[in-house]
């Protein structure tokens, strides 16, 4: 049995589509304040492990222990109380466009019914910690690719998760941003004791870094926990 | 609960807002077709209480055959007092009929015929219950049977063109009241799929964001709901332009008939709301997974 401060298990989990695609007995855990990244090409199943863990793919065996609660158990009426507890980071950002930055950051807390004075302190807060104070009233189309990408992660932190989902969040920014971008995760994850789970296929961007790892190929874990 | 009150009428509204051209096509639609609606029913109730008024002066008009008796005659009317569809009667003798005939010609019909030929005969009022243009047709053929009536007169041919006339105003309206029903409900519920496609990222966001389905449904609903509710208003104030514009240039002639003002009203914001509800449930339940 895990301790306390572990996260998130996987254990032999599988998670196939209907094309037969997808991950095959993968296992690894994650601890409170831990970064994990999941290395691999495009296509080998690293999106998919993030997915089964927000429950956007059914999954077909082992199980999912997200605070040793099985997510496989879960029912489906429940799946968006189990999103609403955990931060997502995506490579194409997924901020409403219609919405200011503000509006953006304060959804997730708008969704879960948190009162109006609250979510105002709270997203300033966060957006003071990811340096857009300034920029709260743009809209994501005024803003540069780190900038969204900051506005994006001011939402996933925004609900104070235990664990945040990091889907190639640096996919679609340039070397120096990415860095950026990839500094201000780990400072979170120190300060805030938040485990990130993050997927990227740039080897050498987490190369120079003191790192844990795991590579995926055609949905097999090919290296375990490093 | 309030805040999440507060975000679903504030994505109504955005979504209102963002796609205001066909939702202005859908409110106008929905106007129509409750305008329609309406005019049907307040020429359906402007044709009862006609028909209703125009009874209550009729008097049924019986004339007994030449041959028969006095006593015969009269013996006859009481039989047709006895039946309840006739509130009250009177009995015409000879002399009544030419002090009548008189009235009309200014001449005693004796005086012109060396004698009097007119029949005996009566006139009765309809009971209120049987004042409708079905029961007069069934009680003058009823009364026609008994043995020593002539003829039973009344304004059977009036009375039947309006009954065809109305009848035929309200199949027409009830068939193009029906079909823009159907168009607004196909219209509001197009509306509602065009802005769930354009919206379909952002649903998909706020669904990875936690949102449950009922809080993605209900800002559609609701505007659908809101649709439904200007088509109404919008109804409302043409009926009430209309009828002001009737009063202005025919009164005194006609005067436009009052008492199921609210009833239309009330009518109108109740179906205006309906369509809205169902045309925008009807995209959801089918574009929303």
């Amino acid at each position: 049995m895990k301790n306390i401060d572990t996260i998130l298990v996987f254990d032999k989990v599988s998670a196939v589509y209907k094309s037969g695609v997808g991950i095959f007995d993968v296992s690894f855990s994650l601890d409170s304040g831990d970064f994990l990244f999941l290395m691999g090409p495009t296509g080998s199943g690293k999106s998919t492990i993030l997915r089964s863990i927000y429950l956007d793919v059914n999954i077909k065996s082992g199980r999912i222990l997200y605070k040793n609660q099985d997510l496989s158990k879960i029912k489906k009426w429940k799946i968006p109380y189990h999103r609403r507890d955990i931060g997502m980071i995506f490579q194409d950002y997924k901020l409403l466009e219609d919405r200011s930055v503000y509006e953006n950051v304060a959804l997730p807390l708008q969704i879960a019914g948190i009162k109006g004075r609250l979510i105002k302190d709270k997203v300033y807060s966060i957006l003071d910690k990811v340096g857009l104070t300034n920029k709260s009233k743009n809209y994501p189309s005024k803003l540069s690719g780190g900038e969204r990408q900051r506005v994006s992660i001011a939402r996933a932190l925004v609900k104070d998760p235990l664990l945040i989902l990091a889907d190639e969040p640096t996919g679609n920014l340039d070397p120096v941003v990415a860095d950026e971008i990839l500094d201000l995760l780990e400072g979170l994850a120190k300060t805030m004791g938040t485990a990130i789970l993050m997927s990227t296929h740039n080897f050498p961007l987490i190369q120079p870094r003191d790192k844990k790892f795991i590579e995926i190929n055609n949905g097999r874990q090919v290296v375990d926990v490093i | 609960m309030l805040s999440k009150l507060r975000y679903i009428l504030n994505e109504s509204i955005r979504g209102f807002l963002n796609a205001w051209t066909p939702i202005l096509l859908s409110t106008i639609t929905i106007g129509i077709s409750l305008i329609i609606i309406s005019l049907s029913f307040y020429g359906y109730f402007l044709f009862i209480n006609y028909s209703n008024s125009f009874a209550l002066d009729y008097k049924l008009e019986i004339f007994f055959e030449d041959n028969i008796s006095y006593t015969k005659a009269f013996a006859l009317h009481q039989k047709i007092l006895d039946n309840k569809a006739i509130s009250d009667g009177e009995f015409i003798d000879k002399d009544k009929s030419s002090d009548k005939f008189k009235e009309y010609f200014n001449e005693r019909i004796e005086e012109i015929l060396d004698g009097n030929p007119l029949p005996f005969s009566g006139q009765y009022k309809i009971d209120e219950k049987y004042k409708s243009v079905d029961s007069l047709f069934v009680l003058s053929k009823q009364i026609n049977m008994i043995k020593g009536v002539n003829s039973v007169l009344y304004d059977k041919e009036v009375l039947l063109k309006i009954y065809n006339i109305i009848n035929k105003i309200m199949t027409i309206f009830s068939i193009i009241g029906f079909s823009i029903v159907i168009i607004s409900i196909i219209l509001v519920s197009n509306t509602t799929r065009m802005m769930i496609y354009s919206k379909k990222e952002n649903i998909n966001i706020l669904s990875l964001m936690g949102a449950t389905n009922l809080l993605i449904r209900i800002p559609f609903l609701l505007e659908g709901f809101i649709q439904g509710l200007i088509g109404a208003g919008f109804s409302i104030f043409l009926l009430f332009l209309l009828k002001n514009i009737i009063e202005y240039i025919f009164s005194p002639i006609i005067i436009p008939y009052d008492n199921n003002i609210h009833f239309l009203i009330i009518l109108n914001i109740i179906l205006g709301a309906m369509f809205g509800l169902i045309g925008s449930k009807r995209a959801i339940s089918k574009y929303l997974p």
